[in-house]
């Protein structure tokens, strides 16, 4: 066991994927020399070498492009968009090619690579630093979404999404990139994509987050505990697939949903929960499901996020009106 | 007094360093923000400031040492500050998550502020995937809840009663409309405990549930003063025609098994006088601005039972002659009775009489039977002196007449103009059959 933070975490599983797999390549811009911007990927050039772990040009078609060829060929491509806000230009590769390489050639190809990528707000960054746009990935048939907020699932959620046979997006919570700490296993271990954790049981409402909202609701759950609810605290991981049976069952125990999520309201990922409540939980619901989000606005800068990210009184406001209802 | 100055946390969630070389000695004066120490990590070379003005006690570390953050680096002797405000001092130090701004060689500003965790972001460590799973979790008996629609849980907060505890009878033990209805008639809500005896207690109370007739009452008659602008009109007719008539028939209806009293000639005449005055069998249809005329004559009678006030309904008044007429009356007076009123009998009113004469009182402000636009109150009749038109003093029988009407559709001039044609037909009995 060793203590880790995100950033470490991350390292820890290209560390062990690098070493264990020689097929596995790490690239992306500032990936090798630098580390990447954010450290995530240190020291893993000097391990593996400039062949294995290496800074690509700035254009991210690019590095998607060539990790959809590479992957077809047989390599295990782990890129990084440095930001997600930066991930657009690649994004005609990822829907018009990673997501559907397998249903194109018959099952004959599968574009088994991870594209990581820091997003969301809180670090004071620019406007298009700082978006969270994991529904749009989860919009995309043949992607696999995942967003881990401990260091322990990071790990094993990376170990998971390299072995995967299918592409995953792997979107890291860059303000806790180093606000969390655990104690984590040096050993290889796995975090099942598409399995939500229930971090925290209750009876009165299910409240489900993920990346780095929990910290969030975990402290507006603390003030639902003063006043006297008891709250079923859902961390989702994997944004697709959704782990329906775990939301539907919870819902169903507590009759009441209540989701945070950073991301802009409509059509985001807090509407899909809400889906979940309706269809397969409704004849338990005791209230009307609740989301509460970013805006419908463009993230704002440095001194305007604060209004936009969810704040624990605001989430806690929403978990009491809807046990109240 | 002495500060202990800990290798701080740079950033970066950095977790040691390597002293690379010593700016002071023991013994030598700093001040606070003078550099102390270089330092290596592995990102950067930094010098690490004094937090202090003071002397060095103590310096830990030699040069090419690694220390972790949190290690003492110095000991820093203070001098002027003891005590309390020393105590102070020391608890300034940063204890919780801070914010640090990350020192990149190049390009800091674009990456941001990054959050490094302090004491309170250390997460419980998982077990999840790493090792075989030990046993499931002991899942907590969830408390047992309903399965219904909104709708179903909507009524259920409506009619009071909590929804879970209500047995379902729809697919999959779906609690359903109709068994919120059942169980809130069969549930016998539980009174509460009386007040033990005391000496002291002299001033008994008792609560007692409002049986569903009692619960109606109360409804229709709060809907009704608060909808209809209620007005009323009292006056007296003279009746001793009527009073012999009645006498006269009394025990050849009696023969068959009718009891005849005044009720079905007020009814007859009532039933006349409404056809006359179209406006006092009317009902305001104000959400589509107009009034709604009836040209049938139901009229309702309030009858007192032990159980509460029902009112019971005669269809087609006008059609019936004072026979059938009276043989209706007995009839629903003995159904009220024995509590065999259907919900057929009681629907349909277009106005009320409501006599309470034979148990006493002369005027009353009756309440309007909502929607309806009017009521009739029939007092007791008493006999009266009265001055007849040759002006001569002389008993008569006077019947007391109260009507209430809802003066949004009914004016006061027709009150008493319907009223009038009322007191012509009950005054002079025989008009009753010459129409």
């Amino acid at each position: 066991m060793s203590v880790m933070t995100l950033v470490k975490a991350i390292n820890n599983a290209l560390d062990i994927e690098l070493n264990e797999n020689e097929k596995v390549v790490v690239y992306g811009e500032d990936v090798g020399y630098e580390g990447g911007v954010f450290r995530v990927t240190q020291g893993l050039q000097e391990k593996y070498g400039k062949h294995r772990v290496f800074d690509s040009p700035l254009a991210e078609s690019g590095i998607v492009g060539t990790a959809v060829g590479m992957a077809v060929a047989g390599l295990k491509p782990v890129i990084e968009m440095q930001f997600s806000g930066f991930a657009y230009p690649g994004f005609n590769q990822m829907i018009s090619h990673v997501s559907r390489m397998r249903n194109r050639s018959r099952g004959k190809y599968t574009s088994s690579l991870v594209i990581r990528m820091p997003y969301g707000g809180g670090i004071k960054a620019l406007e298009h630093h700082s978006e969270s746009m994991e529904a749009l990935y989860g919009h995309i048939p043949g992607l696999k979404v995942v967003i881990p907020s401990t260091p322990h699932d990071a790990k094993g959620l990376l170990i998971s999404a390299i072995e995967s046979e299918d592409p995953v997006i792997y979107m890291e919570p860059k303000r806790i990139y180093r606000a969390v700490k655990q104690e984590v296993s040096d050993e290889k271990f796995k975090v099942k994509i598409g399995s939500a954790n229930v971090v925290q049981q209750g009876t009165d409402v299910t409240v489900v987050t993920y990346g780095a909202m929990m910290r969030d609701t975990q402290k507006a759950i603390a003030l639902a505990k003063k006043a006297g609810i008891s709250v079923e605290l859902i961390d989702l991981r994997t944004i697709y697939p959704l782990d329906r049976q775990t939301i539907a069952n919870s819902v169903k125990k507590t009759g009441r949903l209540v989701s945070v999520t950073e991301a802009p309201k409509t059509f985001g990922p807090g509407g899909e929960l809400m889906a979940i409540a309706n269809e397969e939980a409704f004849l338990h619901l005791e209230a009307p499901p609740k989301r509460v989000t970013g805006f419908d606005t463009i993230f704002p800068l440095p001194q305007g996020e604060h209004h936009y990210i969810p704040t624990p009184e605001k989430i806690y406001y929403e978990i009491e009106k809807t046990v109240k209802f | 007094m002495r500060h202990v100055f800990k290798f701080p946390d740079i950033g970066e969630g950095l977790e040691e360093g390597t002293i690379v070389e010593w700016y002071v000695k023991k013994g030598q004066q700093v001040e606070s923000g003078q550099s102390l120490v270089q330092v290596e990590t592995d990102k950067v070379t930094t010098d690490i400031p004094s937090p202090k003005t003071g002397t060095i006690a103590a310096l830990y570390g030699s040069e090419g040492e690694t220390i972790n953050v949190g290690d003492p680096l110095a000991e820093i002797e203070i001098e002027g500050v003891e005590g309390e405000e020393a105590v102070k001092e020391e608890e300034q130090q940063p204890a919780g998550p801070s914010e640090e701004s990350v020192e990149e060689e190049e390009g800091a500003g674009v990456v941001g502020t990054i959050e490094v965790a302090g004491e309170g972001g250390y997460l419980p460590s998982s077990q999840e995937g790493v090792e075989q799973p030990e046993e499931a979790e002991k899942e907590e008996k969830p408390k047992k809840k309903a399965i219904a629609t909104p709708v179903a849980r909507a009524l259920a907060k409506d009619l009071g009663v909590d929804i879970n505890n209500i047995k379902g009878t729809g697919p999959g033990g779906r609690v359903m409309k109709d068994d919120i209805y059942n169980y809130v008639e069969q549930k016998k809500p539980e009174r509460p405990s009386e007040p033990a005896p005391g000496k002291e207690v002299e001033e008994t109370v008792e609560y007692e549930d409002l049986t569903q007739i009692r619960k109606t009452i109360a409804k229709n008659m709060s809907r009704s003063k608060q909808n209809a602008a209620h007005m009323s009109v009292m006056d007296e007719v003279e009746v001793s025609e009527l009073v012999r008539i009645r006498n006269k028939y009394k025990e050849k209806y009696k023969d068959q098994g009718i009891r005849l009293n005044y009720l079905p000639f007020i009814l007859k005449a009532t039933a006349l006088a409404l056809k006359k005055h179209r406006q006092l069998n009317s009902e305001l249809d104000l959400d589509n601005d107009r009034i709604l005329y009836r040209y049938y004559y139901n009229i309702g009678i309030a009858v007192d039972t032990d159980k509460g006030l029902v009112v019971p309904v005669i269809k087609h008044v006008d059609r019936l002659s004072v026979y059938e007429l009276a043989q209706k009356t007995s009839e629903i007076a003995r159904k009220a009775r024995d509590g065999e009123l259907t919900m057929e009998d009681m629907k349909g009113g277009t106005f009320t009489v409501t006599s309470y004469g034979s148990i006493g009182g002369q005027f009353a402000v009756p309440v309007i039977n909502y929607p309806q636009a009017g009521i009739l109150g029939i007092g007791r009749i008493v006999k009266k002196p009265v001055v007849n038109e040759n002006d001569e003093v002389v008993p008569g029988h006077m019947l007391p007449l109260s009507m209430s009407v809802d003066h949004r559709i009914v004016d006061g001039g027709e009150v008493s103009r319907f009223l009038n044609t009322l007191m012509e037909y009950l005054g002079d009995p025989v008009t009753l059959i010459m129409e």
